[in-house]
């Protein structure tokens, strides 16, 4: 129970945060000076001990390699290459340690307060393992800023970049291969000089080519360089003037096919291109039986306050039209066979704590744990016994659930001729009892 | 409101601006807002594979009110992985651009069968033409072609077909060919792009196309590219070969005369294991000496077992490299010193035998179409191959001869058989069973194809232009091809095309084979078409969806291919809906699909057997073109569900392939099921003597290379060039060397920026970046011609004579400054022979206006390296 409390301090802390550093960003645009300011990061103190690559690996594969992939070589469209030469030799361990612990709003990159000086300093020593057959030392400039003519640079961006990098440097939620770059929060973190080293050299691996001199993908001059440079950080103003933080032009009308967009760029790694979900780590939710019980303001609400204790984060940075973009990708699933809920949201289930613990034992916790802690269990199922979930869920989509089941998952209606069991009435209402007694005992 | 949205389109704009005024340019280009599609609908976000080379990159179309807007590189795909260079980046810019509207008939044409030549060809100015219905247009080509073929045979109609056109419509074109007019006058931009490497393969591996794929690149340890800048022309795959070398630091060998961005930027990685061997057509003697090293001094590295039991003539290949290869003595034709043979022989031997032990790596060995374009081209390829097998290095993954093409589907031109002498599926019209197949599938009588199998087009593209010289071929069609990628414009081409009754499918007003048509039928191009298949150079069939939506008037070359079958056919006397089985859908447009089933159901029993996919259509109702996007591609051969369901073949030869039931090769294609080799020779001795006969070509009207075939199979088995410069010459200055002497060496080739002559300068972002004609040129040959950089000289041969701008190194003011020449050595990027006008009255850039005709007698491929030439002053009032 204390991992729970645990978990909620820490999205109310990760809430916190993201609402002052959107704070920030007016801070940093009227006082430009101020935009590489050091940041404190969470409250942990600096690390003086060893930094460790072994236990830097094991933490980057819990908390990093979702997205980054297991050997951080990333995933083109969702998370970029960070075990990679040349971002390592451009990257200070600052620049890495603030991009963790204030996450890049707009992309599924979510701040990480959580995790403290030493894991980070962990973590570095693992990515800086790295070996490396051709070495290349950079050294980057992180207080210098350049004048360029952000009309050129639009231009240049709009020819070389935006292909890739979306048309405003939105990233991956543009459907295209290359990470946010025109983000006010990617922008808060780099220095000029980060980004015109990697318009010089590239990224190794990755398509992301040298742009400066005749290696590479274009043939840009420095100048052509520092006007691109001109051109994001003007962007990013602008953006900031006319919606905050919005990943999306906010103007925007929310479709199917920008939520397709976004739902690859951030919920795909774990719930599955499609949605399909994937057992143990995500459940299926672009399916035809949480659909049809789960309201648009069940998921909005999910989305908004995450799962704590789960990987579900929140992202409140979704809120809005991006979110309503994502539920219309999901609903516009064509179904060949719909099922009609009749839902009853007033329901209130009334019933045996005992009894109803006695039900879950023997017909749930072999998926969702014995107390319904889910996936953190070793279980294929998600967490429903956890406070998180159970403050969302209202006892009707619970009530449903079980009677429903979850099409091409393993969550079978568990009453009725279909059912994998042939629980009555009176046993549902018993086990959502259960349920609402492990909501009450873990605040 | 935002400026942004609309910057690509702006450049474009801005770029056509600035082409409308200036008077050199010539050309008056309509703003693209007025260019009127058919509809204001399409879908968006189509799969495609990208136009340009035979890389293949996964691209994505998108558009909005109908309109393509844009092309992203496909993130998904596993070519390009999100990549693309600056030309497929860039190519949405150049489809809505002059386009032709309506079809035009030339008021005076040609009229071979009564003697008439047009005076009005060579010029394309409106006031020569008149527009026409689709209808008339097509009932005049048809009434026309059929006349000529009653009169003279079918033999008398040409045909120049492109890598260009998908799979679907190159299939058509051939049965239209072959199996209606009953000609083996077809011919494609294939035929210079890379038939060396198709005619190498099947001589030595049995069959046509490289056994190997990309990733075969993360798996190398030592990769090799001969005549080859990928960097510029196939720049995805040098980007992974570049990365690859940066993490694992494998040595890496270039042969090139110049040192290219490829040489360059590998050095940049590591310079210790990046050689760079500049030599001028030395390079067979330098796969011979290499062997003669390896054998001499590594014979661990040398795959004994596998040479006795997969391969014959081993033995004479072993003997006569022995004999005639130490790299101390032939060090004049190699030009590399023998201790840098040695040092590579140590290199390529630690590298074969790390692959063999391994069972994976090796040497990975890329050629680029430079390599092919020899009069000893199928030699190169046979040469690299010994060398290859000689080392073990065939057959495994990670290893192995890898050819590149030019053109994003050459390799359907290939597998389609569109070609002379050929049928689809790699196997040649000689073969009567095969022949007995074909017709049954194309609903041809067999009589038909038989007297086909009769005939012959000498010379193939060039004999089929010096036929048409001599007033055999007396009409020819061009499809999707220009005239100017070949050779000896001036005296070859422009002639033939002149006298011929010519019809061209063109998408641009200003085409340069509008100057010679006469009649010009308005085509859809990539991405507003409904759609077909590329097939890309690791054998990858790709799907390139359209719009369904093009420019009002305009047409698929596909649909064209079945109206004028059609039509022709009937008045010949066929079953025209037997052979052409399909009608028009909804959209107005036939379907591709309907056609690519047929393809795929012919192929069976075939080495390029594809049946698979229609067993999978038949189990799960998901049509071919749906597996192809679902899985970004199938390899070929894809013969069972199962090796379609896992995407195709990956890798062909040992074993490589899954097993199927009636594959019809062993380890090998060859029927003994062995990797034949034969030993290829490089011999100087002859060689002023030879290349002076041949200067007769282009020079001498009655001088016909197909009359002399025996000087080129001497000048081939030689290893010789077409020409040999006047070197004593060098060091005259500028305009002082005797009309009679050509001291430099003369090669065309390709710019990065550039995707051959007709797109990519229309695009506002890539004719900006490369704007104008250049050569290249040594700082000490500069300086004793007595020329700057920046300067504009006429570079002038036998045949014909260019206008470039001089530029010197990497610190040139002429882009893109990114390549150094060796001394007496001159380059020139073809890509801008049009670029300032293709009218010939303000065209000075016509890169093949002077290059020579020569070509290998047997795959037919020019040499535009090796030519001579003179630089001379511009006397212009």
């Amino acid at each position: 129970m204390i991992g729970g409390i645990a978990a909620v301090v820490i999205t109310v802390v990760a809430l916190v945060i993201s609402i002052s550093s959107a704070n920030e960003h007016y801070r940093d645009v009227v006082g430009l000076k101020n935009r590489h300011s050091v940041f404190d990061g969470a409250a942990s103190k600096p690390f003086t001990g060893t930094p460790d690559p072994g236990a830097g690996l094991a933490l980057f594969t819990t908390n990093c390699a979702s997205c980054h992939q297991i050997d951080g070589g990333g995933m083109v469209g969702l998370a970029p290459s960070i075990r990679n030469r040349d971002f390592l030799a451009l990257a200070s361990d600052h620049f890495i340690k603030k991009t963790v612990n204030r996450g890049r709003d707009g992309t599924a990159m979510v701040a990480r307060p959580d995790l403290s000086d030493g894991d980070l300093t962990h973590i570095i020593a693992y990515l800086r393992s790295l070996e490396v057959a051709n070495p290349v030392q950079v050294s980057v400039d992180w207080e210098a800023e350049f004048a360029g003519d952000h009309y050129n640079g639009e231009e240049l961006f709009g020819t070389f970049c935006a292909s890739c990098h979306g048309r405003d440097g939105e990233g991956y939620s543009s459907g295209g291969s290359g990470p946010g770059i025109g983000l006010p929060s990617f922008l808060r973190a780099a220095s000029d000089d980060y980004i015109m080293q990697t318009l010089r050299r590239g990224r190794i691996g990755t398509p992301m080519r040298p742009f400066i001199g005749a290696a590479g993908l274009a043939n840009l001059t420095e100048q052509d360089g520092k006007d691109i440079i001109a051109h994001l950080r003007a962007n990013s103003e602008r953006a900031l003037n006319f919606a905050e933080n919005a990943p999306v032009r906010a103007a925007k009308e929310p479709n199917p096919a920008d939520g397709e967009k976004l739902f690859r760029a951030n919920c795909a790694s774990c719930h599955q291109i499609g949605g399909v979900g994937l057992p143990g780590l995500a459940p299926s939710i672009r399916n035809r039986d949480f659909l049809a019980i789960a309201s648009d303001n069940f998921i909005r609400a999910t989305v908004a306050g995450g799962r704590p204790g789960t990987a579900m984060v929140a992202r409140p940075d979704l809120a809005g039209s991006p979110l309503s973009s994502i539920l219309l990708y999901l609903r516009d699933l064509e179904i060949a066979n719909p099922v009609d809920i009749v839902a009853n949201p007033d329901r209130v289930c009334e019933g045996n704590t005992a009894n109803g613990k006695a039900l879950f034992t023997r017909f749930c916790a072999s998926c969702h744990g014995p107390a319904g802690e889910g996936y953190s269990a070793g279980g294929s199922g998600p967490g429903i016994g956890l406070t998180g979930f159970l403050s969302v869920a209202t006892d009707d989509y619970i009530y449903q659930t079980i009677h429903q089941g979850r099409i091409g998952t393993a969550m079978m209606p568990m009453t009725g001729s279909r059912g994998l069991a042939n629980l009555e009435e009176q046993e549902v209402n018993d086990i959502i009892v259960y349920l609402r007694s492990l909501q009450s005992t873990s605040i | 409101m935002k400026r942004r949205s609309f910057i690509k389109y702006a450049a474009a704009t801005a770029a056509v601006t600035a082409a409308g005024v200036n008077p050199k340019k010539g050309w008056s280009v309509p703003d693209p807002g007025s260019i009127v599609l058919e509809s204001n609908k399409a879908d968006t976000d189509l799969l495609a594979a990208c136009p340009y080379c035979g890389v293949g990159c996964g691209t994505i179309i998108q558009t909005k009110n109908g309109r393509i807007t844009n092309v992203i590189p496909d993130k998904d795909h596993p070519t390009n992985k999100g990549l693309q260079c600056i030309k497929g980046l860039t190519s949405a810019e150049a489809i809505y651009v002059n386009r032709l509207t309506k079809p035009l008939i030339r008021k005076d044409m040609s009229d071979p069968l009564r003697g008439h030549v047009s005076a009005t060809k060579n010029s394309f100015d409106p006031k020569h033409f008149r527009e026409a219905s689709w209808d008339e247009a097509e009932e005049l080509v048809s009434e026309k072609v059929a006349e000529i073929v009653k009169a003279e045979g079918g033999n008398a109609v040409g045909l120049y077909g492109s890598g260009q056109l998908p799979v679907e419509g190159q299939w058509l074109e051939n049965i239209f060919m072959k199996g209606v007019l009953g000609s083996n006058t077809i011919e494609a931009n294939a035929r210079m792009c890379m038939t060396s490497a198709v005619t190498g393969y099947f001589k030595s591996l049995g069959s046509d196309t490289p056994p190997t794929c990309y990733d075969d690149i993360e798996l190398s340890d030592m990769i090799t590219f001969w005549g080859h800048n990928a960097r510029g022309s196939h720049p995805i795959l040098y980007w992974r070969v570049a990365d690859h070398k940066a993490k694992k630091n494998i040595p890496t060998l270039v042969v090139d005369p110049r040192r290219t961005g490829t040489v360059m930027g590998l050095e940049e990685i590591h310079p210790d294991n990046s050689t760079h061997f500049s030599t001028i057509n030395g390079d067979i003697s330098i796969q011979n000496a290499i062997a003669y090293a390896i054998m001499e001094k590594h014979d661990d590295a040398v795959a004994w077992d596998f040479l006795k039991k997969h391969t014959s003539g081993w033995e004479n290949y072993v003997e006569e490299v022995k004999s005639g290869y130490n790299p101390r003595e032939i060090e004049s034709r190699t030009m590399i010193p023998a201790s840098e043979i040695y040092k590579i022989a140590e290199t390529w031997a630690a590298a074969s035998i790390r692959g063999r032990k391994r069972g994976s790596g090796g040497v990975l060995t890329f050629w680029g179409i430079g390599y092919n374009q020899h009069l000893h081209g199928q030699h190169n390829t046979m040469s690299l191959v010994n060398l290859m097998a000689l080392t073990g290095n065939i057959g495994r993954p990670g290893c192995g001869p890898h050819s590149q093409t030019g053109q994003p589907n050459a390799m359907g031109e290939r597998l389609t058989g569109g070609l002379t002498g050929r049928l689809p599926f790699n196997i040649g019209i000689k073969d009567e069973a095969h022949r007995a197949r074909m017709a049954e599938a194309w609903g041809v009588p067999k009589e038909r194809l038989d007297k086909v199998a009769e005939l012959s087009n000498t010379g193939m593209a060039i004999g089929m232009m010096e036929r048409a010289l001599k007033g055999e071929v007396k009409a020819l069609f061009m499809i999707y091809a220009t005239h100017i990628d070949l050779p000896d414009s001036y005296n070859l081409s422009r002639p033939a095309m002149t006298k011929t009754f010519t019809v061209a499918q063109e998408i641009y007003l200003d085409a340069p084979n509008n100057l010679y048509a006469d009649v010009i039928l308005p085509a859809a191009t990539w991405g507003e078409w409904v759609g077909g298949t590329y097939i890309q150079s690791e054998r990858r069939f790709y799907v390139c969806d359209g719009t369904a939506n093009p420019v009002k008037g305009c047409r698929p070359d596909m649909d064209m291919v079945i109206d004028k079958g059609k039509l022709i056919a009937t008045k010949l006397g066929l079953d025209a809906d037997r052979i052409f089985p399909y009608k028009r859908k909804e959209n107005g447009f036939y379907d591709p699909e309907e056609v690519f089933r047929d393809f795929l159901r012919a192929s069976k029993g075939t080495d390029a057997d594809m049946t698979g996919l229609l067993e999978v259509e038949k189990a799960t109702g998901k049509s071919p073109y749906q597996q192809i996007r679902d899985l970004r591609g199938i390899q070929w051969p894809a013969p069972t569900a199962a090796i379609a369901k896992a995407g195709g073949t990956k890798r062909r030869y040992m074993a490589q392939e899954e097993y199927w039931p009636d594959k019809p090769y062993a380890e090998f294609r060859h029927s003994d099921g062995k990797l034949h080799i034969h030993m290829c020779h490089q011999d100087y001795s002859k060689y002023r003597e030879i290349t002076d006969e041949l200067s007769a070509a282009g020079v001498d009207p009655n001088y016909y290379m197909i009359d002399h075939y025996d000087t080129l199979i001497a000048a081939r088995d030689a290893g010789l060039t077409p020409e040999l410069p006047h070197e004593e010459f060098l060091g005259s200055k500028i305009g002082s060397v005797p009309k009679d002497k050509y001291p430099f060496w003369w090669a065309t080739g390709v710019v990065y920026e550039h995707f051959h002559t007709a797109k990519t300068i229309r695009s506002g972002t890539t004719s900006k970046l490369v704007p104008e004609m250049y050569c290249e040129m040594h700082p000490d040959d500069a300086r004793e011609l007595g020329v700057r950089d920046g300067q504009w000289v006429r570079i002038v041969t036998r045949r014909g004579e260019l206008e470039a701008r001089v530029s010197i190194g990497l610190d040139s003011v002429v882009k893109p400054a990114r390549n150094t020449v060796p001394k007496g050595f001159l380059f020139s990027p073809w890509n801008l022979s049009v670029a300032d006008s293709a009218d010939p009255e303000k065209n000075r850039w016509l890169a093949n206006g002077t290059t020579h005709r020569a070509f290998d007698p047997v795959s037919g491929q020019a040499d535009f390296k090796k030519c001579a030439c003179r630089v001379e002053p511009i006397e212009r009032a």
